[in-house]
């Protein structure tokens, strides 16, 4: 039997999000989603494990990134720091997400190798294709933001 | 007493927001080194004295792990307290970190009041030396 893990990645990507940046998520149909920019940010990382290998991605219209840098640091998202951190601060939020979702899917026993994660710039257009694909949640930061993010077993 | 404090991660947000709660969590430093990884970690220890470290596990060039075990080799550096901060939950590899000489870990996102217990227990807090 084929398990779901959108409901644990909603959670987990609510609780990172709020503790991490201060920005609330709130879930929303896959079939709901719009992005309210052009350009989105893709970022991806790859685990390796005892009980399975995998992925784990991230999409986000870009506009977000120095809005999240700016939270994380607690510095005005329109500084020039925000902007420059705005890719690593994505990067971050992945990474503690990544950890936080393997943790609540097969518990602490297991160990994982996670790789960096990687940032790839795309377009907002298509990505129905993703949001059709199994274990995926898609939500809304600060009634702003789009997010989806999807979890792979290999 | 102020500590010479060292940060070892990749990610540059990550370094700044642990610069960031020492200072909310008023742990006093003389100096703050920052490190991308465990190579550029250990020339910069090679250099200067430094009371603690933060270390990251995931990193490019060297991870957290192999820095932490070349530490534990090292005759001057072996003793310094390392204090690991990622975002694994596996007990499994937290066990395994504190056999090669790890002195704590921290689970990311990081508190301040969890940052100050932590350097507290390790290297002792309120007290002048």
């Amino acid at each position: 039997m084929s398990e779901n893990y959108s409901e644990i990645l909603y959670n987990v990507l609510e609780e990172s999000l709020e503790s991490l940046a201060f920005m609330f998520a709130e879930s929303i149909d896959t079939s709901d989603i719009a992005m309210t920019d052009t350009e989105c940010i893709k970022v991806t990382m790859e685990f390796t494990g005892d009980l399975y290998n995998g992925s784990l991605m991230m999409i986000v219209p870009s506009n977000i990134s120095s809005e999240i840098a700016a939270n994380i640091l607690g510095i005005e998202d329109t500084s020039d720091d925000a902007t420059d951190l705005g890719d690593d601060s994505l990067k971050e939020v992945l990474n503690v997400i990544c950890g936080r979702v393997l943790t609540e899917i097969s518990g602490t026993e297991p160990l994982f190798d996670l790789s960096i994660p990687e940032i790839e710039k795309i377009s907002c257009t298509g990505l129905e294709n993703y949001i059709s694909e199994q274990n995926t949640c898609s939500a809304i930061i600060d009634d702003m933001y789009p997010i989806i993010l999807q979890f792979k077993k290999y | 007493m102020s500590l010479n404090i060292l940060i070892v991660d990749d990610s540059q947000i990550v370094r700044r927001v642990i610069r960031k709660t020492l200072d909310i969590a008023e742990i006093p430093y003389t100096e703050l080194y920052e490190a991308a990884n465990g190579k550029e970690a250990l020339d910069l220890l090679n250099e200067n004295w430094v009371d603690l470290v933060f270390t990251d596990i995931n990193m490019p060039i060297m991870g957290g792990i192999e820095m932490v075990k070349k530490l534990s080799v090292d005759d001057v550096l072996k003793d310094i307290p390392i204090i690991v901060v990622s975002t694994e939950g596996s007990t499994s590899r937290i066990d395994q970190l504190k056999k090669d000489g790890v002195s704590a870990y921290l689970r990311k996102p990081v508190t301040p009041e969890q940052l100050r217990d932590i350097v507290n227990d390790l290297i002792g807090g309120g007290e002048d030396e």
